[in-house]
């Protein structure tokens, strides 16, 4: 639809006025871009993925922006996907289990001040995720981190 | 068509173009998929009764895909890779969403 110039807006609009039920659809892109480049692809890492995005849905989130960092849509190749609910953006991203450490140290160096709220939702939501993937399961793969709405745009391509 | 707004689309204009009797929708799920996707795509072939074939393609088995570099990122979101399922359903053309 893209070579034919549609963009995404007219796509749905589109679709609005065939009556397709997809129209108001979130948009749900492959849960091989959660992965940062560079990171190999398994199975039991998408499986984590699609359970985790389970558990972020059935806490009240929709997905709601996907590819718009990845370089075929401009951006910098690195690029995240946001859950929004209640004024938080949930970032959700897979790291292999060894390199989290340092990636949760990153985050809350740019954490911004005014982000308690969100932080401590992220904690809970990633200590319920670390349990059921981690002690579980033993998938060493988790996700997750949080930032306030305002404070998104800031993170777009972290 | 994977259940999506940008797949449903060209599924429902090629069905205005040339009829439902000569469109076939094709699912490939796979692990990449979100699981309501393909609940969805069974929802839109059945509201244009559209036949749909559900194919068993393994994402992980095309070349270069689990090592997740740039370009074949780049490759599969532009939709110009070789799609290994057209050899399978035939067909005189392939829209993709």
């Amino acid at each position: 639809m893209a070579e034919a110039g549609f963009s995404k807006d007219e796509v749905r609009e589109a679709t609005r006025h065939l009556g397709l039920p997809t129209s108001e659809r979130p948009a749900s892109p492959c849960l091989a871009s959660r992965f940062p480049y560079g990171e190999e692809i398994t199975l039991d890492a998408l499986r984590t993925v699609a359970q985790a995005e389970s558990l972020l849905r059935e806490r009240g989130f929709s997905i709601l922006k996907g590819q718009a960092a990845r370089p075929s849509h401009g951006g910098t190749g690195d690029g995240p996907l946001w859950a929004h609910a209640q004024g938080l953006d949930i970032n959700v991203r897979c790291y292999p289990a060894r390199n989290l450490p340092g990636q949760r140290a990153r985050f809350h160096r740019r954490l911004a001040p005014d982000a308690a709220v969100a932080q401590a939702m992220a904690s809970t939501i990633s200590l319920k995720l670390s349990r059921s993937f981690s002690t579980r399961r033993r998938i060493q793969w988790r996700t997750v981190s949080a930032l306030p709405s305002q404070a998104a745009g800031s993170y777009s391509s972290w | 068509m994977s259940g999506g707004v940008d797949s449903s689309l060209p599924l429902a204009l090629a069905v205005r173009a040339l009829g439902t009797e000569k469109v076939l929708a094709v699912t490939a799920p796979g692990a990449v998929e979100s699981e309501d996707d393909g609940e969805s795509a069974a929802t839109v072939a059945r509201l244009l009764q559209v036949t749909r074939r559900v194919l068993a393609l393994d994402s992980l088995e095309i070349p270069g895909f689990a090592e997740n570099t740039p370009r074949c990122v780049a490759t599969c979101a532009a939709g110009s890779s070789t799609p290994p399922w057209r050899v399978s359903v035939g067909g005189s053309g392939v829209l993709q969403g």
